[in-house]
């Protein structure tokens, strides 16, 4: 298929709408399993939560609230910059559109910033699950599994977020090359669904894992 | 509707009320309310994820077939957590606790909920 043709309707379809329309219920779906498989981890997370609230309050301090919520302020701004490119295109305009999009890029490789300092220092104070946990306080056992859940929960959400800049930075190149514009724009479209369930999750991690002990 | 453009001043408007939200719920966070912390953590966090479906994912603008595939994974998920929670609270098989605890949870177990509040040890 030559590059000219390369967004033309498909044959299966009756026009170019009902292909976009299919294309946002697969995306939809796939959003959908992935809600079962970070619903997977969340549900054994509120099972110890319920057994173990005292200790998992207390854990949760080992946390840095100011880190917790500037990356909840990154992402939420990530999310307004991508709805924006998402606008951009459908506007036509070409250099905004890649404009919106690296900004949402740069947002997402600052999340990634603040997160991996944050690691680092928990491998500085020897909380990481493992041989090198090294807390001794009251039920040290139910601190490092609250610190195995901040971490998987966290590790996978950080996984997405690479997938995430990786479309992104695909599509900000698609974009300088004029790919997108108000007839076609399903993959901007498709990004940006990710890109907010992503922004979505966090939004579920961000109290469960650094706001339960403040009171 | 899918080709629904939303307007910027919407993006702007909902982007604004997420970080008033995610304000909020740092400062409850600070007051001691028992129970209703994670009630209220929960509660705001729902109410944010909706407003970023509605408003920057376009569920408000989308077709039927898009939200009734949604409303069955959200009960599907309600399942997931209200099944495995009542559960867990009721079976006695937390193997992550102490061998006395477990052996009262199983205790009421097989009494049922008659048992419940009985002292365990008669």
């Amino acid at each position: 298929m030559s590059r000219a043709t390369s967004h033309a309707v498909a044959h299966q379809f009756d026009d170019a709408e009902q292909q976009f329309d299919a294309s946002v219920l697969g995306m939809w779906l796939f959003l959908l399993t992935e809600v079962m498989f970070f619903g997977g981890i969340l549900v054994a997370y509120a099972i110890y939560f319920v057994n173990f609230t005292e200790a998992f309050e207390a854990a949760s301090n080992h946390l840095s609230l100011g880190l917790g919520a500037l990356n909840t302020v990154v992402l939420l701004s990530s999310s307004f910059t991508m709805a924006r490119a998402v606008h951009a295109a459908q506007a036509e305009s070409r250099s905004s559109q890649a404009s919106w999009l690296l900004r949402t890029i740069a947002l997402g490789v600052l999340f990634l910033g603040v997160k991996a300092f944050e690691y680092r220092s928990k491998f500085v104070e020897g909380l990481v699950p493992g041989d090198s946990f090294t807390f001794e306080g009251a039920q040290a056992a139910q601190h490092e599994l609250f610190l195995s859940f901040y971490f998987t929960l966290t590790g996978l959400h950080a996984v997405h977020m690479v997938i995430g800049i990786g479309l992104l930075t695909i599509l900000w190149w698609m974009a300088r090359r004029g790919r997108f514009d108000s007839g076609y724009f399903t993959p901007v479209e498709m990004s940006g669904l990710y890109w907010h369930f992503v922004d979505l999750v966090w939004i579920f991690l961000f109290p469960m894992l650094y706001l339960l002990g403040r009171h | 509707m899918s080709h629904h453009v939303i307007s910027t001043r919407t993006y702007a408007k909902t982007f604004q009320v997420l970080i008033a939200l995610t304000v909020l719920t740092i400062a409850i966070s600070f007051l001691d309310l028992g129970a209703w912390n994670a009630f209220a953590a929960l509660a705001i966090a729902s109410t944010k994820a909706g407003l970023v479906g509605l408003y920057f994912m376009g569920l408000k603008w989308a077709n039927r077939l898009i939200r009734v595939s949604l409303a069955v994974a959200l009960v599907g998920v309600v399942i997931l957590f209200g099944g495995a929670l009542n559960d867990d609270k009721t079976r006695g098989t937390q193997t992550y606790l102490p061998a006395e605890e477990r052996a009262v949870l199983r205790d009421y177990r097989v009494r049922g909920l008659d048992g419940l509040g009985a002292d365990p040890a008669k």
